[in-house]
């Protein structure tokens, strides 16, 4: 099989784009499961690719072609049961985008005579259709399929101008069909850096306007907490001194001196869990307002990651004050009944 | 798996957490060692250690205690859980949309944040996990990943575990330790579909009850026999955690021994230790460890 380029394709005989890569190769990967969230995965990608230069919309149509054919051997819209695995790798003369994915064996393609149809244009079937277009817009195209795994990899190879000669650009190279025995097979040495998609800034990079000020945002003070929250937790104390017991209640008011020992625990236990329910919302309120009010100048992953434990840990601190709601009520009864036993 | 007391003084009764036994559930694996108050020795004895479990036969011989008591470690468990629970809220969160009354055929949509951004705050709260050694860099034990998953995708049917401790209680731990391992691995590179993880997982275990019994190579299988169904990646890092890893629930992950290994996936893995390190900066909680004076080994 010919070259792409100067630097030598050191492996085809395995999956991935590390043995297409020559030096200084630098490797996105992620795997897709569905395709909600596949317009912002390649706007991320496309933003990553911009210091190549490379025609952005070429660089988008290929890769929503190439995911559109994984995805059709497998799902027509759901997600899937088994990930697309995609790679991105660029070096110093091409990118090369990579889908690794299973060929539904509801699908079924006539392997004789297949690279010879794609590369002539001519299809027979949907899945030919697909191929043939992509090889179309691609400098090269390389498909490998493991049979007995049923899983595909397919490749394309986009030259960067001045890079490579116009020459290799603008031939019309054969359609390459590699078929593996294994899946997988040779380990390089570590030359490649990969980076997972999701460890970039997201908001950095999608960010169109840069904020003047890239100073930390003031912890809020207590005050921002939820009024409700602070309101209930009032009332419930009030509840246990007997504060706002109804006219001709039989308890009455009593002052702080009269409450007994029992509420007086209830008391203190109630203060301590509400402190940190009250801190808890706040930090949630801090976190949701600096999520509206300005997207780009809190680390949005790290707020989300630190929303959602605290939110667990809320429940449980919400739960802890329900049992002790339930405790209240139950001493109230208690003191209810011992009074009316008193009369 | 062992544990190292036996047998604890009455003295120390603020050291456990109570639980009525008529709650506890057979065929859950469990995070502690179990103990009953031998009221006649005045002390607890354990009955229970900890990555196993109570058989409904285990509870009826256990009916003449109200309560079981577990170690005080069980709380250490308890940020373990807090961390599979907010991976799960995160997996769970979807797009949110509703209809316009003026325009039914268009929706308005408040879009959830994407598979990649996503993948982000998963590993931020992974990082709750790891801990950074003065010497040995970012590393975890297997008995927390064990843990996590257990939490994260729920326990085993009674029917696998039944199967698994068929082969004893070592081999229970192994197979608990390797295929949360190898499910742990791949939360870190991206595979963040709940269903998926537990079809791996499950595959996994069959794969190890497959080598037990058969003394074959373990090899990730679907129910049908069929090996697709797991995409390129998952065999390799199975492979990889067989190989590389004992299955002992005190065994370190040490992060820095993956990242030698020159396969695509363990270079993945390591492609996430910057951010794990970032993570690890402003972590204001204890090492997780079952080891020294707060753990149980």
């Amino acid at each position: 099989m010919e070259n792409f380029g100067i630097e030598p394709l050191k492996s085809l005989d395995t999956f991935g784009v590390a043995g297409v890569l020559g030096r200084r190769g630098e490797i996105l990967y992620f795997p897709i499961f569905e395709n909600r969230s596949v317009g912002r995965v390649s706007d991320l990608l496309i933003a990553q690719l911009k210091p190549t230069d490379l025609d952005q919309f070429l660089l988008r149509d290929l890769f929503n072609q190439s995911l559109q054919l994984a995805f059709s051997t497998q799902s027509n819209s759901g997600p899937l049961e088994e990930p697309i695995a995609f790679e991105c790798g660029v070096d110093l003369e091409k990118v090369v985008f990579s889908f690794s994915f299973r060929l539904g064996s509801e699908l079924s393609v006539q392997w004789d005579g297949l690279a010879d149809r794609v590369f002539k244009g001519l299809i027979q079937t949907s899945f030919e259709r697909s191929l043939s277009r992509i090889h179309s817009a691609s400098h090269r195209m390389v498909f490998k399929y493991a049979p007995e795994f049923q899983l595909a990899e397919l490749m394309v190879f986009i030259g960067l101008p001045g890079r490579i000669s116009s020459e290799v650009l603008h031939k019309r190279m054969p359609f390459d069909l590699i078929f593996l025995e294994a899946v997988t097979g040779k380990k390089y040495t570590a030359e490649e850096k990969y980076t997972q998609l999701g460890d970039f800034n997201h908001s950095k990079i999608l960010e169109k306007t840069k904020r003047n000020n890239t100073s930390p945002p003031k912890r809020p003070q207590l005050k921002v907490a939820n009024i409700n929250s602070w309101k209930w937790v009032q009332w419930l104390k009030n509840q246990i001194r007997g504060v706002h017991e109804p006219e001709g209640s039989s308890l009455g008011k009593m002052s702080d001196v009269e409450i007994s020992s029992d509420r007086q625990e209830l008391l203190k236990q109630i203060e301590s869990k509400s402190n940190k329910i009250l801190e808890l919302e706040a930090e949630t309120v801090f976190l949701k307002s600096e999520r509206i009010k300005s997207p780009g100048s809190i680390d949005r992953e790290s707020s989300s990651a630190d929303f959602a434990v605290l939110k667990v840990q809320q429940q449980k601190l919400v739960k802890m004050l329900e049992e002790l709601k339930t405790r209240n009520s139950e001493l109230q009864a208690e003191l209810l009944s011992r009074t009316k036993r008193g009369h | 798996m062992e544990f190292r007391e036996k047998k604890i003084p009455y003295s120390r009764r603020q050291s456990f957490k109570k639980v009525t036994l008529k709650t506890v559930q057979p065929h859950v694996i469990l995070f502690a060692p179990a103990y009953v108050l031998m009221k006649k020795d005045q002390s607890y004895v354990g009955v229970k250690g900890p990555l196993d479990f109570f058989t409904p036969e285990d509870l009826n011989r256990l009916s003449g205690y109200e309560f079981l008591h577990f170690s005080r470690f069980i709380f250490s468990i308890e940020l373990v859980r807090d961390a599979a629970g907010a991976v799960q809220n995160l997996l769970k969160r979807g797009d949110i949309v509703t209809h316009l009354a003026h325009a039914p055929v268009f929706r308005d949509a408040a879009l959830g944040a994407s598979d990649a951004e996503l993948s982000s705050q998963v590993l931020r709260v992974l990082t709750q996990l790891w801990f950074n050694h003065p010497e040995e860099g970012v590393q975890t034990e297997g008995f927390f990943v064990s843990a996590f998953v257990d939490e994260l995708l729920g326990g085993l049917s009674p029917t696998i575990l039944t199967m698994i401790h068929a082969f004893g209680a070592d081999f229970l731990e192994r197979v608990l330790v390797l295929s949360s391992l190898a499910v742990f691995m791949m939360i870190h590179l991206g595979y963040l579909n709940l269903a998926y993880l537990n079809r791996l997982r499950i595959a996994a275990i069959f794969a190890l009850l497959d080598e037990a019994q058969n003394r074959t190579r373990p090899l990730l299988r679907e129910k049908s026999g069929s090996m697709v169904g797991f995409g390129v990646e998952a065999e390799q890092v199975f492979q990889f955690i067989c190989t590389r890893f004992e299955g002992l629930a005190g065994e370190r992950i040490r992060a820095r021994a993956i990242a030698t290994d020159t396969d695509s996936v363990t270079k993945k893995f390591s492609s996430r230790l910057p951010e794990i390190l970032n993570g690890l900066k402003d972590r204001k909680s204890g090492n997780l460890s079952i080891f020294g004076e707060d753990g149980f080994a």
